[in-house]
Formats: C-alpha cells, sequence, structure tokens
C-alpha cells in the first residue's frame, strides 16, 4: 500500500492529471509483451522533465517506494512490469528529438521516442540509424538503450551499444549523471555509458540520449538460398564468409519454420528443402552486383537448391515474405509457444540446432528456430503441439544446459528482465555476480529501482 | 432486464473479449496508430490496454463506473489499431461490445441517445422535422462566407462560437431523387447516408451525374434508413438491428446483384463489415447482411474497378487548374482498405498529382458524437489534421466521407493560416466533367 503523504506528495509535484492511482489504469500498466507475467503497480507516474524524474526518485527514496521505468512496453522478458509493486514511471512524454546534427552524425534525443521516429527522421538527410529490432516501429530508444536490442542488421552494424555515444541518467537518489561525450575518440573517465547500456532500467532513468548516425548506404540488395539441411546452410555461411563479404542481414529459417511458412502462405518451398538463408548486402551500388555473385558461388559450391535474387522492391518484399509470415505460420501449428531467445559464438549454430532437436525428441514436444544466423541468435519457439498438453518446463533448463555448453548466452536481444532472473547464474559466476550486486548496491542502496529484474538479491 | 439475459450478456460479453484478448499479444504496436493516444498518452487508451481493461470488466475484477467508462468512450472507432495490429485482434469490436454492456448497466448518456434516437425516427417524421429544421436554422444561425456551411447566432450548448454547421436542405436528397437513368443502362443502388441525404445533397447530386455521364442508371431507394453506426457506436444493439432491418428490405437483392454504392466512408464500412461483425452468427439476419456487405462498394472503388477506363478518362475535362491535396477517412482507408481509389479519381478531377499531405492517414477527429462527447481532444486531434493539410498550400482538401468534410471544414473555420474549401471526390469529379 503506498503512504498516502507519498500520494499527496507526489500529484503536488506533477499535478493530478500525470499520476493516476486508478484500478483499471494499473491494469494497463501491468505488463509487456511477454505472455505470462503480470503484475500491477500501485501508482503510475508520467514525468516531463529531468528535474521532475529527480524529484519523483527522492520521494521515492524518502518514502521507499519501488520504481519500476517504462518505455514503450513492448518488451519480452518482463523488465517493465513492476513486480514488487510502487509505482511505474512512464517515459512516453519525453518525445522529443533534440538536435540532428549532421557534421557529427549524431542524433540528441529523449528516451520516450519511438526507434522508427528517429531512423525516419535522419532517413531524410541521408543518414542510417542501423540497430533494427522487429519492434522498432513501436519501441522507444530508451527502451532499446535498456535492454542493448539487437535487430537484423547487427551482423554487420552491431547491436545498439555500439550506437550509443553519451546519456543523461537520472540516480536513484536523485542525481542527475551525464556520461560520454559527442566525441568518437573519448577516454576521459570510466566508460559509464556502456554501464547504463543494457542495464534494464536497474541502475537509472535516462533521460537523454546521444546516439551515433551512419551515411545511409546507396544500395542493397536482397537473396534468399535453400538447403537441404542447416549443417549446409552452415557450410554455405562459412564459405560466405571467407569470400570477404559481409551480408547486413544474415536470417534463418529451420526446416520446422519452411514447412510452417510453406503451408501457411506457399512461398513455394519443396519438400527437400530444409533450411533458409535470407541475405542481404548494402553498400555502394556498382560493388554490390559483385558481391551477389560471390554469395552465390559460395552457395552453389554448397549445394544450394534454390537461390533468388530480387531485382525490385517488390521482389524484395516477396523473398522477405516467409521470414515475415513465420509468427503467424507457427500459430497454424500450435497457439501456445515458450519462446527463449539465445546466442552461441555463430559456428556452433549447427551443433546448439542439433541440440535441440534432441531436445524436441527426448520430450517429444515440436521445436522451431529461426533468427539472425549471422550474430548467432537464435530464436526458439517450443511446443507440445495444438491438443499435447502441458508444456514440459525441464526442456527449458535443457535448452539453457545447451546454450552453455556451447559457451552461448542465455539472453542475446530480449534482456533478463524478469523471467531469467534465475538462470543468470548459469552465464555469470559468483565473483562477477557479486561485482555486479555490489554494482547495483552502489547505485540503489534501498534497492528500489526496477527490483526483481536482472539477478537475483544476494 | 431479467437476471438471465443480464448473466447471458455478461458471459457473452467475456467471450468476446476473451477471444480478442487471446490474440493480443501486448505488443504495443498499436500505440502508435492511436490518435486519442496521439494525444494524451495513458496506455489506458492504447488498444491492447483497453483489451486488458475490458477483460477484467468482463471477469468482474473491475466495475462498470465513470471512470472505467470514460476510457471506452475515449475511442474514435477509426479502426486505426485493428488494421494495424499484426496479430489480428479487433480492439474496436472489443470497444463496441463493452459500450453495449455500459449501456445495459448505465444507460446511454443522453447526446448520444438523443443523436441515435433521432437517427432512428421513421422517414416522413424525420423529412418533416429537417424541413422545419432548415427554416429554423436560419434563425439560430448565419451563413459562413463562401461555404455552404453556417454558425450560431446566439450562445448554446455544444456549440461554440466557431463551430461550423452543416445546413439541412431544404428537401432531403432522396425525395429529389428516386431514379436516375435509362432503362437498359448498367445499374446501381446508392446508399446514401443520413449526411448527403438531409445536409450535402450536392454530393448525391455528383455522384448521380458522374455515374449517369458514365453510362449507369443510380436508383435511391427511398425507404433507406440511417445506417446506424452512431447506434452501434454508443451501444444501442436493439435500435443497430432495426436500422439492418429496415436496410434489408429497403437494398433487397432483387436477384440481380445489383452492386450497392455508397460515398459515404461510415456507412461504407457499416455495410460492408459493421453488421456482420455484430449480427453475423444471427441466423435470421446474416445471409441477408451478408448479400449486402458483398455487394456493397466505395464509389471511388466502383469507379476503379467496375467501370471501363478509358470512358473514365474521357469523362474529365482535366484542366490541371486545381491542386488537391487528400485526406483518407478512417473507416475508408483502414477500415475498408481503399487508398488508391480516390487519389486516382481525384488525380482525374484535377489533371495533376495529389499534393500528399503529412500523414494523410491521421484521423481528422470526429468519430461521429466523439466531437461533441470529447470536444477538446477532438479539437487538438482536428487542428494538427489542418496544419499538415494546410503546408501543402493546396487549392482544396478532398476527401471522401461527409462526416470527415463536417469535421475538416469546421477545422479550417478554426486555422488562421488556410481557408481550403473541403469537398468529396466525387463532387470534384463532377466539377471536372466536359
Amino acid at each position: 500500500m503506498l503512504n498516502q503523504e507519498f500520494i499527496d506528495s507526489l500529484k503536488q509535484l506533477v499535478g493530478e492529471d500525470r499520476c493516476t492511482f486508478s484500478p483499471e489504469d494499473m491494469v494497463a500498466y501491468s505488463y509487456d509483451a511477454n505472455p505470462e507475467k503480470r503484475a500491477k503497480p500501485e501508482g503510475v507516474v508520467s514525468p516531463l522533465n529531468r528535474e521532475e524524474v529527480s524529484e519523483i526518485m527522492k520521494l521515492a527514496y524518502r518514502y521507499d517506494v519501488p520504481v519500476t521505468p517504462r518505455g514503450g512496453g513492448s518488451g519480452y522478458t518482463g523488465g517493465c512490469i513492476p513486480v514488487e509493486g510502487g509505482i511505474v514511471m512512464a517515459m512516453d512524454r519525453f518525445n522529443r528529438i533534440l538536435e540532428v546534427d549532421k557534421d557529427n552524425f549524431l542524433v540528441i534525443l529523449e528516451p520516450g521516442v519511438v526507434v522508427k521516429t528517429l531512423q525516419e527522421e535522419v532517413d531524410k538527410i541521408g543518414l542510417m540509424y542501423p540497430p533494427d529490432p522487429a519492434s522498432t516501429g513501436f519501441a522507444t530508444i530508451g527502451g532499446n538503450i535498456a535492454e542493448n536490442a539487437g535487430g537484423i542488421r547487427a551482423v554487420k552494424y552491431g547491436v545498439t551499444k555500439h550506437y550509443v555515444m553519451g546519456l543523461e541518467v537520472v540516480l536513484p537518489n536523485g542525481d542527475i549523471v551525464k556520461t560520454g561525450s559527442k566525441c568518437i575518440k573519448d577516454v576521459a573517465g570510466y566508460n559509464l555509458t556502456e554501464l547504463f547500456v543494457g542495464s534494464e532500467g536497474t541502475l537509472g532513468v535516462i533521460t537523454k540520449a546521444v546516439v551515433k548516425v551512419v551515411p545511409k548506404p546507396e544500395a542493397r540488395r536482397t537473396m534468399t538460398a535453400t538447403f537441404s539441411t542447416l549443417e549446409k546452410a552452415a557450410e554455405a555461411v562459412s564459405a560466405i564468409y571467407a569470400t570477404g563479404v559481409r551480408p547486413a542481414t544474415l536470417e534463418f529459417l529451420d526446416r520446422i519454420s519452411v514447412e510452417a511458412v510453406e503451408k501457411a502462405i506457399g512461398f513455394g518451398a519443396k519438400p527437400e528443402e530444409g533450411a533458409l538463408l535470407l541475405m542481404e548486402v548494402d553498400g555502394s551500388d556498382h560493388a554490390l552486383d559483385s558481391e551477389v555473385e560471390k554469395i552465390q558461388a559460395a552457395c552453389e559450391q554448397c549445394g544450394v537448391i534454390t537461390f533468388r535474387k530480387a531485382e525490385s522492391d517488390e521482389d524484395r518484399e516477396d523473398l522477405w515474405k516467409a521470414r515475415r509470415a513465420l509468427s503467424f505460420a507457427l500459430c497454424e501449428i500450435a497457439t501456445e509457444w515458450e519462446d527463449d531467445d539465445i546466442s552461441v559464438p555463430i559456428a556452433r549454430i549447427p551443433k546448439m540446432i542439433r541440440k535441440l532437436d534432441e531436445i524436441a525428441e527426448r520430450y517429444n514436444i515440436i521445436i522451431a528456430n529461426f533468427g539472425h544466423y549471422g550474430d548467432g541468435n537464435i530464436h526458439i519457439g517450443m511446443t507440445t503441439g495444438k491438443d499435447g498438453g502441458p508444456f514440459p518446463k525441464q526442456a527449458k533448463q535443457d535448452v539453457v544446459k545447451a546454450v552453455v555448453e556451447l559457451e552461448g548466452r542465455i539472453a542475446a536481444e530480449h534482456g533478463i528482465g524478469c523471467v531469467k532472473v534465475e538462470n543468470l547464474h548459469w552465464n555469470i559466476d559468483e565473483p562477477t555476480m557479486k561485482m555486479m550486486r555490489s554494482i547495483k548496491a552502489l547505485f540503489d542502496p534501498k534497492g528500489l529501482l526496477n527490483p526483481g529484474k536482472v539477478m537475483l538479491k544476494g | 432486464m431479467t437476471k438471465q439475459t443480464h448473466d447471458d450478456k455478461k458471459a457473452d460479453l467475456l467471450k468476446l473479449v476473451k477471444n480478442e484478448a487471446d490474440k493480443c499479444i501486448r505488443c504495443g504496436e498499436c500505440r502508435t496508430v492511436c490518435p486519442v493516444f496521439g494525444d494524451t498518452p495513458s496506455e489506458r487508451y492504447t488498444a491492447r490496454g483497453k483489451i486488458a481493461i475490458a477483460e477484467s470488466l468482463a471477469r468482474g475484477d473491475l466495475e462498470f463506473n465513470e471512470h472505467t467508462r470514460e476510457l471506452f468512450d475515449n475511442c474514435l472507432l477509426c479502426t486505426g489499431c485493428a488494421s494495424q495490429c499484426s496479430s489480428g485482434a479487433r480492439a474496436d469490436k472489443v470497444v463496441i461490445a463493452v459500450r453495449e454492456a455500459f449501456a445495459d448497466e448505465m444507460g446511454v448518456p443522453a447526446l448520444k441517445k438523443a443523436v441515435a434516437e433521432t437517427l432512428s425516427l421513421p422517414r416522413a417524421v424525420l423529412d418533416a422535422g429537417a424541413k422545419i429544421g432548415s427554416v429554423a436554422q436560419r434563425l439560430a444561425f448565419k451563413g459562413v462566407p463562401g461555404t455552404s456551411g453556417l454558425y450560431r447566432r446566439f450562445a448554446m450548448p455544444l456549440v461554440d462560437k466557431d463551430q461550423y454547421v452543416p445546413r439541412l436542405a431544404a428537401k432531403p436528397f432522396r425525395n429529389e431523387v428516386r431514379f436516375s437513368g435509362r432503362s437498359g443502362q448498367p445499374r446501381v443502388i446508392f446508399f446514401t447516408g443520413c449526411m448527403t441525404n438531409y445536409f450535402m445533397t450536392e454530393i448525391g447530386h455528383s455522384l448521380v451525374k458522374v455515374l449517369n455521364g458514365l453510362g449507369v442508371s443510380v436508383e435511391v431507394p427511398s425507404e433507406q434508413a440511417c445506417c446506424g453506426m452512431p447506434m452501434l457506436a454508443s451501444g444501442e444493439v436493439d435500435v443497430v438491428r432495426k436500422q439492418a432491418e429496415r436496410n434489408i428490405e429497403a437494398l433487397a437483392n432483387d436477384g440481380l446483384d445489383v452492386p450497392i454504392v455508397t460515398a459515404c466512408a461510415s456507412c461504407g464500412h457499416m455495410l460492408k463489415h459493421g453488421y456482420m461483425d455484430r449480427f453475423g452468427d444471427d441466423s435470421k439476419l446474416s445471409v441477408r447482411l451478408k448479400n449486402i456487405a458483398d455487394r456493397t462498394l466505395d464509389i471511388s472503388e466502383y469507379l476503379m474497378t467496375r467501370v471501363d477506363r478509358e470512358r473514365l478518362d474521357a469523362l474529365s475535362a482535366k484542366t490541371a487548374s486545381v491542386r488537391a491535396t487528400y485526406h483518407d477517412p478512417c473507416h475508408l482507408r483502414k477500415a475498408q482498405k481503399i487508398v488508391e481509389e480516390p487519389r486516382t479519381v481525384l488525380e482525374m478531377a484535377t489533371g495533376g498529382p495529389v499534393s500528399e499531405m503529412r500523414s494523410p492517414e491521421a484521423c481528422c477527429g470526429l468519430g461521429g458524437t466523439y466531437c461533441l462527447a470529447n470536444m477538446e481532444r477532438s479539437k487538438r486531434i482536428q487542428a494538427k489534421k489542418i496544419d499538415d493539410a494546410a503546408s501543402t498550400r493546396a487549392d482544396v482538401m478532398a476527401t471522401a466521407c461527409p462526416g470527415c468534410i463536417l469535421q475538416l471544414r469546421d477545422g479550417v473555420r478554426r486555422n488562421a493560416k488556410t481557408d481550403m474549401p473541403v469537398k468529396h471526390v466525387i463532387q470534384l469529379l463532377a466539377e471536372a466533367m466536359k
């Protein structure tokens, strides 16, 4: 129960129209895109500026109220779900792009800006903000930074952390700190920026960010290649890398995914096609034809069954159709899926898929794998089928063990949130965990900022 | 209401809401398209928020009260969220169902009830009222210079000093035109909608002129009734059912599958989807409503798909003297997926390319009685739209729905930067005819 004095002070601070305690609003801030986890806050506050954020944090600290920052609420791991109650700090009103600095290739913006808005804004002047997760159209830059989001271009361009140059952050005690700068080379002091990127809102509340942008590639080419098995596809990927070509995007679908999409939309897959690679290269127009030729030759050398090239935007959409239709296609197999997001060193993807096949057999379940081959990130969908009964939870633990055996990570781009906290120890050993806890305690001695996320309390 | 029917209705509500809630993965894609959330960023106004809250209401975890009603009333039913949703969740269906439940629990607000009762009156009574109204209106309102609209002479509720009020026609369109054309020609049935019938009769006359010019006869069944969208939006399902039944009679199929054309995006949406969404599982109505849905075409859709292109090209003079911008009615673009057709018609009328505004798909903020019940927010949504239109410096703003026209004309009146006229695309095409 929130203390009445706290409620009154909060109302006085931001006004009655920017904080709410009504039961229906608590329902509306109890979720993100995680299918199961829900928890209601006891209040929601929508600050307008960093000073308000600072005052709210001080108030929360005075009255021991948990605070959960929230961006677009599009995460999969419950990162913005207020699992210990308290208040949600909704950052929706921080939605301004403050400066587009073309000469210095950077943008200064507030955390509530939708990533696509940023992308469209810089696209107008021939620049590109590369991180491109599937939720680009509705996720916010603040959420992307907090989760260190990835996306489909990571293989060539990296992930969010590679584009954050500086941050303005309000700490749990209300202090407003500034990390990083507008400079590419900057070794003045500790690299605090990267400490906050991916910290899932547990160390501070981001109120401003300086992000890097790059020149927009002149052109791109899209291709798909199918193989009999994922091993064959893996050989092709090695052969492609050996040519020196670096695709911007390198997505894959495994046999179950290919079959599901074929059944749902009929994109022309043959029965012998057990793996699909979707590739894009970008750069200067004249260089791309030769890159496509090299990729095609590498695929042919490794037994490609069908190789398709997009000649137009329409063709490109056509090639992307299979990848985009996947979620929908998998729903035809079953409506209830247990999803996971893991990564392994890229050359070990075929080994990981073999281990997943074994797990599927062991528990008599269906496992569909797809994702970002080029950066080792596999999205795993597991189900017992349409009327297959309850899902064997142990299968999920077996996946974790398999990941660890291959030196992979239990979370690639969706965060730990509140749903993977108990598994973090599989990746982080005790001395390292202890250090992480000390860092958390230094920033947030009372453990009030986004509690219950990233790691278990010591 | 008996206890039994009350419980049955609750169970039906839960079933419908749960069905949509199961589809919604709460990704938040709906946040970016909602005009209400765009104005007031609170999760309660998003489609996923409404679906989650509706589920709690239907389960009895939340109460039906003024606070919970507010958020369901705060939906323009633009269908933007439903058309954007990758999972196919229909928040618009949920909103309508919950409003129906609120109507049961708490009654319909007086304003909405008055609108619904008026529009569902028998035709003769409505026509007589319109006749008196057209005279009385001159006492209460003054003409807006250069337009067919009016504004008030003295203070009155819900009408501020700048409010654009459409002029009531001295004679309803359906009393003027019953049939226009020649026997033996291809024929359409014209579903006029209330706005065209009582206020913007020029849209009806334009449609007839264009179709006759193309050698198509137009039949205007006089007994057609309000499509029922305003009543559906306020949860008065029994009234909607009556309207549907009246229209089943008026638009009865004579076995020839004559197309039903409309120039109102909302009427089109209602005829194509609204009836079936609500009464699709009612065995008494569904077959005939499905037939109406299958035969209904927006006028621009009809022109682009049923008329010979050469004939259509020969129709307009194409002087290229007018630069037009275009506003997408939500119920045409989002609900009916009709995007290119009205633009092509407009280009035929003006002889040049459309001067696209920023976010042509953004809602104008009318939402039926929404603009009266939530006036301030509606005006803010409207203001953004007019700013975007004004930035194009076009000579005229075209659209394809009389409701939008009403709202846009009101917006232009309130905006100092522009005085551009607002017209229906079919009007512009009729004006451009040789």
